[in-house]
């Protein structure tokens, strides 16, 4: 439930708590509840965090670093919020519960039902760097695999849901865009135009269309999903990165968002060799290029970006060891406000609620991380 | 001057003035069953049998540093194992990293190292350091040994040719003849092109140009009548060089390859050096390097692991199988091999760093005991815990397998200096 009545205060963010993890994390979600935060990084785990207890279950569903992932959740999902003080931890639940599938009766129920009733959904979707992706159903009392499935890629990078919920694309390593049906994880069709991996996926609020974007050449395709055709591209080389030295470029396209009319796409990344991170903006009619907004945040790179409905968006990213929010309004250059947070930030999601964030921190020695925290981070109403 | 033994087949041929090849086995084989009277160096030339087929080089060098993580020695259990997973190979019990599944296959026939220690973590040092099998500078790498070590009379194409990209400069550009001099340096190929001007200009009458080069041979060999040739040598060897290339430019064009050749080496720069090297080695060049290019992955490393093995597995797996079928493979040592490895902890951007305690290489072709794994890391991969090796131990086994004599001399300024390293020896459990 994202607050539209109370005006948000971006500039005053403060930590309200971490989560200590055994490895360096790289991705994180919420679930549409708000109950769990999904988290992975280098390890073939994926640690679900009750964001009220404070209880972590590290569950071995996956084959390798979880690295991307995503949630959509039906609107009549009741969502819950951080309290500002843990809970004590519930009792535990049987063990029989956390390890089972999801029920097939009530997944037959819910196909066989269609329309005609509503049946709500809470979804997350994790994807791990073998290209395993995983669908959890996280309307019952624990977290259960819906369905697994192998994507193909080599390389699982991004994974988005549809707006109406029916289809999931996935992108990676092989430059193909696969969808899937939210469903069943049965294959719906690819799309191939990208000469290098895929990096980052959106659908756009009209239904029809999805974006991709790249590692290597930063082109963004717009692709009709519905009808399986690439219909243009955006030239996204301001997200270049290269450094002559080694021949290698460093940048892409890491994110992707639209604003929720759709009028405008924001990607992220990083300005040129040792640059810090930016966002550009591109004009949904015309294609081309608005704005381009530059960090100071140093050697950074920005690798997610979330639009808020009450009109800013936020961008996390990594530094020189370290990890920062950056809050931004779509129509000024300069920078809102932005938070340090306590390790490199390889993931960050907007919290159901609207006014939380979380997200997945790196920490450890100096120069080799071995370990992570997720950070649940407060946007307190203005005052 | 001393003589030759005839365990070096090339004796006397073309040799860099200052610079002769002393074998002690041949010396003594020689000494003991010689002619009396006669000098080494005009019998050996003289009673030499028949020259054996030469023996050929193919260094593919993994520039930057692969990962011996993510190539031939995962650590799947560990922490610093990195995402992927293992896979099983050609040799029972054996796992690789399961971004080679083409090497995977066909592991059988090669000797992979795993025991690598160097301590060596600069790129400059490291890319010396592993192809001249030395520390201190001014020796030769491995290709402008292997040109002077497989010299033969009436060779027309240059000994040593090195394939690289036009990026990057540094890395690659390290040593070459050392003391061995001008005459054996390689020729560099950028970007697949042929070296630049080896077509007469139709300006140039091709009767003036020939009665030109003999005015400058003329006078060249008054010169040296009485100089020391030395620099003078090196010129004419140039010019000898150039006009070899110039018959011969054929050799340096891909488009004469099948179009299904080039598609099954690769569209990328080291496809169509591989598929270059194959074209150039059977024209009777001596020894061909391959630079592959970007191993260097201290961000994103698993990123760009992949990229470079999804390019070096197929093309590498599709060359040996060609040589293999042509027959090259059994007389062609093929080394797999960079500067160094990559630690084994991961830093903040997901990169590996440089890493030259314990990491890997392999071996294939003549001189070499297929399917054999060779020593053995800790459970971290930070140590080599069984069968430690150096880069000067590889450079003797180079030798060995090449049916050349590691220890051997070359004679330099009057001196004795070792072809190899003398404190190091070759590995005898990689050797056929």
């Amino acid at each position: 439930m994202v607050p539209t009545d109370t005006k948000l205060d971006p500039t005053a963010t403060r930590r309200l708590r971490e989560f200590a993890h055994e490895t360096p994390l790289m991705s994180c979600v919420v679930d549409p509840s708000g109950r769990w935060c999904f988290a992975g990084g280098r390890s073939r785990r994926i640690y679900i965090t009750d964001l009220n207890t404070g209880e972590i279950e590290a569950l071995e569903d996956h084959e390798s670093w979880v690295v991307t992932s995503t949630r959509w959740g039906t609107s009549g999902v009741e969502v819950r919020s951080p309290e500002a003080e843990l809970e004590p931890p519930p009792p535990p639940l049987p063990k029989d519960l956390k390890s089972q599938e999801a029920d097939p009766g009530r997944l037959e129920a819910e196909a066989e039902a269609g329309a005609d009733v509503e049946t709500e959904t809470s979804l997350v979707l994790t994807g791990d760097l073998v290209g395993r992706l995983i669908c959890w159903d996280t309307l019952g009392p624990w977290p259960v695999v819906r369905w697994s499935i192998e994507t193909g890629h080599g390389t699982l990078r991004t994974v988005a849901v549809s707006r109406d919920g029916q289809q999931v694309a996935s992108g990676g390593g092989d430059g193909v865009v696969r969808l899937w049906s939210v469903n069943d994880g049965s294959a719906i069709r690819e799309l191939s135009g990208h000469a290098c991996p895929v990096f980052s996926t959106a659908f756009h609020p009209d239904g029809i269309h999805l974006l991709s974007g790249d590692r290597g050449d930063q082109k963004i395709i717009q692709w009709n999903y519905v009808g399986g055709k690439p219909v243009r591209e955006f030239d996204a080389k301001d997200l270049s990165n290269y450094k002559g030295g080694t021949d290698i470029n460093y940048g892409g396209v890491r994110d992707l968002e639209f604003t929720p009319d759709g009028a405008v796409v924001l990607c992220c990344g990083r300005d040129s060799y040792g640059r810090p991170g930016l966002v550009l903006q591109f004009d949904w009619k015309t294609g081309q290029q608005i704005r381009k907004q530059v960090s100071t945040f140093t050697n950074s790179i920005f690798h997610h970006v979330i639009f808020h409905p009450q009109g800013f968006f936020l961008t996390a990213g990594v530094g020189a060891q370290t990890g920062e929010i950056w809050f931004w309004r779509p129509e000024q250059e300069e920078k809102l406000a932005s938070v340090q947070v306590s390790g490199p930030a390889y993931g960050m999601d907007l919290h159901p609620d609207g006014r939380h964030i979380v997200v997945a921190q790196m920490g450890g020695p100096r120069t080799y991380g071995d370990q992570g925290t997720v950070g649940l981070y407060e946007i307190p109403a203005v005052k | 001057m001393r003589g030759l033994g005839q365990s070096q087949r090339h004796e006397g041929v073309g040799t860099s003035p200052g610079v002769q090849l002393v074998s002690r086995r041949g010396l003594l084989r020689t000494t003991l069953g010689g002619a009396a009277g006669a000098t080494l160096l005009g019998q050996s030339v003289q009673a030499a049998p028949p020259l054996p087929a030469p023996r050929k080089l193919l260094l593919l060098f993994l520039s930057g540093g692969a990962s011996q993580l993510e190539t031939f020695d995962p650590k799947p259990e560990s922490r610093y194992g990195g995402p992927f997973r293992p896979i099983a190979t050609s040799i029972p019990g054996t796992q690789i990293g399961e971004l080679l599944p083409h090497t995977a296959t066909i592991l059988d026939r090669l000797a992979v190292i795993r025991s690598v220690n160097t301590g060596e973590t600069s790129h400059f040092r490291g890319h010396y350091l592993l192809q001249s099998g030395r520390k201190v500078p001014g020796y030769p790498v491995l290709g402008s040994a292997m040109a002077r070590l497989l010299e033969r009379p009436g060779d027309e194409l240059p000994g040593y040719v090195t394939l690289r990209r036009h990026n990057p400069q540094a890395y690659t550009d390290v040593g070459d003849a050392g003391f061995l001099g001008p005459r054996y340096e390689g020729v560099m190929l950028i970007d697949g092109k042929p070296p630049a001007n080896i077509t007469r200009p139709d300006t140039i009458d091709p009767a003036a140009a020939k009665t030109r080069d003999q005015i400058r041979q003329l006078t060249n060999r008054r010169f040296l009548e009485r100089r020391v040739p030395r620099s003078i040598q090196s010129y004419a060897d140039s010019y000898r060089k150039a006009d070899a290339l110039m018959r011969r430019r054929e050799v340096f064009d891909l488009q004469r390859e099948s179009a299904a050749d080039r598609e099954r080496y690769g569209d990328h720069h080291f496809g169509r050096n591989c598929l270059l090297a194959r074209r150039l080695l059977e024209a009777g060049v001596h020894c061909v390097k391959v630079a592959h290019h970007d191993w260097d992955a201290h961000f994103e490393n698993f990123h760009w692991q992949r990229q470079r093995c999804l390019e070096f597995d197929r093309t590498f797996v599709t060359l040996l199988n060609d040589f293999r079928d042509r027959g090259l493979l059994d007389e062609t040592l093929v080394v797999i091999m960079g500067e160094m490895g990559r630690t084994p902890r991961i830093n903040y951007y997901g990169g590996r760093d440089h890493w030259g305690d314990a990491w890997s290489m392999a071996l294939a072709g003549c001189g070499i005991k297929p399917g054999v794994v060779l020593g053995k890391t800790n459970a971290l991969g930070t140590e080599v815990v069984d069968g430690a090796v150096d880069a000067g131990d590889l450079f003797h086994t180079f030798l060995a397998a090449m049916g050349l004599d590691p220890k051997g001399n070359y004679q330099v300024g009057g001196r004795d200096n070792p072809i190899a390293d003398p404190a190091m020896s070759a590995i005898r459990e990689v050797l056929a």
